[in-house]
């Protein structure tokens, strides 16, 4: 299905509006990263692989590198797809695609940090909606929202939903490593 | 070969769940026996490293238990674990066998082995979504002994198997506990009074009692008593003493209890087993706890079973 996204791309004729069709679509993309992130609990696999000699942090840190090398090949494919498509330069867009992206990231890490539960996979798909359904009424609603005018917003926003990302991811690896206690494992 | 717990300590804002526990632990099978809450499950997850303590600490062999050293050295199975839906009983246990860092022949064979000493041979290709709830206990206990651990932990292993397995799952501990050391938890008291070596009763975050069956149970010898009583005096007695037992009988009531001497005239000492041990310090006074509810549970079961058949005799 990717595959032939891109393809439909590169193939036919896109509009402008593309931009905000893909970056509300990207924020899905990192949910699938959460969903992984969130398997052992989901699953109540994580007291198992706790124990094991290869253990919980490892594993989550390898499915992490897995999974943002895939997302970040699947936004750099998207981007070359579209750069020849658009006006824009190959930062700016990607400025456009990701600050939604990391807007989902930031919310889906943040909820995964304060609440322990086997549900939690059903919160950051909330998240993962509202930001998607956010940003496309933004675009919708503010014609001009991907011009020079709002430049410096995008800029600004970008830079501060990539630092508060870091802090929840940081805080994400520091939990696995102190062996956090999960309200759900209480006997 | 030893596990030594020092001081181990867990405690949540307002409740201590595991309160300074140090313990020795060599080859041998190790019952753990404790009501609900009474912090059993919150110390073998500090055991197996998947819960911080508070304070104190866990070694095998001087290696501690954050150490990938000591988790390579340990099986474990919890009380309520899951699976991922995808998997069959033979992914499951090569999945386990790829953390606990098996090389990949010998996780299959180890695989394959393990799934025929559970019985699990024939269902190795399905789903373990299809299984029943005593399949997945024994799929759990393959998994646990994968790596061939010399610490096993077993947080109430027999809980969903039938008295054959039950019986079945003993046997295969007797044999695993001669050169590891095995500790398992559970209610069911007759799986530990059978295998166990030693057994430890814990309550309320503590370990009230440790040693050898016949050691333990001295602490009650001479003071479990039999009596068949008239209604008004089985009241009474149920009234002043821990009953372990009531059994409507035609014109009277039979009583098992606890006493310090003979709590009536037709009163005769029996041989204490550990099940009556093991009431008895449940019985005695605590703070609020799942085990507490359960005991009371267990108290209003045994006098509205009685009061029931006095009105039923009155009709």
């Amino acid at each position: 299905m990717f595959i032939g996204t891109l393809t439909g791309i590169y193939y036919y004729e896109v509009s402008a509006s593309v931009i905000w069709v893909v970056s509300s679509v990207f924020p899905f993309i990192s949910l699938v990263s959460m969903s992984e992130i969130l398997r052992s609990t989901t699953y109540n696999m994580d007291e198992l692989e706790m124990s094991c000699k290869h253990n919980f942090l490892e594993i989550s840190l390898i499915r992490l590198e897995i999974l943002g090398i895939a997302n970040f090949a699947v936004l750099i494919s998207i981007l070359i797809l579209l750069m020849g498509k658009t006006d824009f330069g190959f930062f700016r867009l990607g400025i456009y695609l990701i600050t939604p992206y990391l807007l989902n990231c930031y919310g889906s890490i943040f909820v995964i940090n304060r609440l322990k539960s086997r549900e939690t996979i059903y919160v950051c798909g909330v998240v993962t909606a509202a930001v998607s359904v956010l940003n496309a009424l933004s675009a919708i609603q503010i014609n001009d929202i991907y011009t020079d005018k709002y430049c410096s917003f995008w800029i600004a926003a970008f830079i501060i939903l990539a630092v508060l990302s870091c802090k929840e991811i940081m805080e994400l690896i520091r939990k696995m490593e102190e062996l956090k206690w999960n309200s759900s494992l209480t006997a | 070969m030893e596990l030594i717990v020092d001081r181990l300590t867990k405690q949540y804002k307002n409740k201590i769940a595991v309160d300074r526990i140090s313990l020795t632990l060599n080859n041998g099978v190790y019952g753990l026996l404790g009501a609900n809450g009474s912090g059993k499950t919150t110390l073998m997850r500090m055991l197996c490293g998947v819960l911080k303590p508070t304070s104190g600490e866990v070694k095998f062999n001087g290696i501690d238990v954050s150490e990938e050293e000591y988790r390579d050295a340990l099986g474990y199975l919890p009380q309520d674990f899951g699976y991922y839906p995808e998997f069959t009983a033979y992914d499951f246990l090569l999945y386990m066998a790829s953390l606990k860092g098996l090389t990949k022949q010998r996780a299959k064979e180890k695989s394959k082995e393990l799934l025929e000493l559970v019985s699990l041979s024939d269902v190795a290709k399905k789903k373990i979504k299809t299984f029943s709830g005593g399949m997945k206990q024994r799929l759990g206990i393959a998994q646990a002994i994968l790596n061939n651990p010399k610490i096993l932990i077993l947080d109430e292993p027999t809980a969903r198997l039938d008295p054959k397995e039950r019986v079945r799952f003993r046997n295969l501990i007797s044999q695993l506990g001669k050169e590891k050391i095995v500790l398992l938890s559970t209610h069911i008291v007759s799986d530990v009074e059978y295998i166990a070596s030693a057994i430890l009763i814990m309550k309320d975050g503590q370990i009230m009692h440790k040693g050898s069956l016949g050691e333990i149970i001295s602490v009650i010898e001479g003071k479990v008593f039999e009596c068949s009583a008239d209604s008004k005096t089985a009241h009474k007695l149920m009234a002043d003493y821990p009953i372990i037992n009531i059994r409507e009988e035609s014109d009277k009531t039979f009583l098992r209890l606890v006493a310090e001497k003979p709590p009536c005239e037709t009163a005769t000492v029996v041989t204490a087993l550990l099940e009556d041990l093991y009431l008895y310090l449940m019985s005695q006074p605590w703070h609020f706890s799942g085990g507490k509810a359960a005991m009371l549970l267990f108290s209003f079961s045994c006098r509205f079973q009685y009061a029931r058949s006095l009105c039923i005799q009155k009709l």
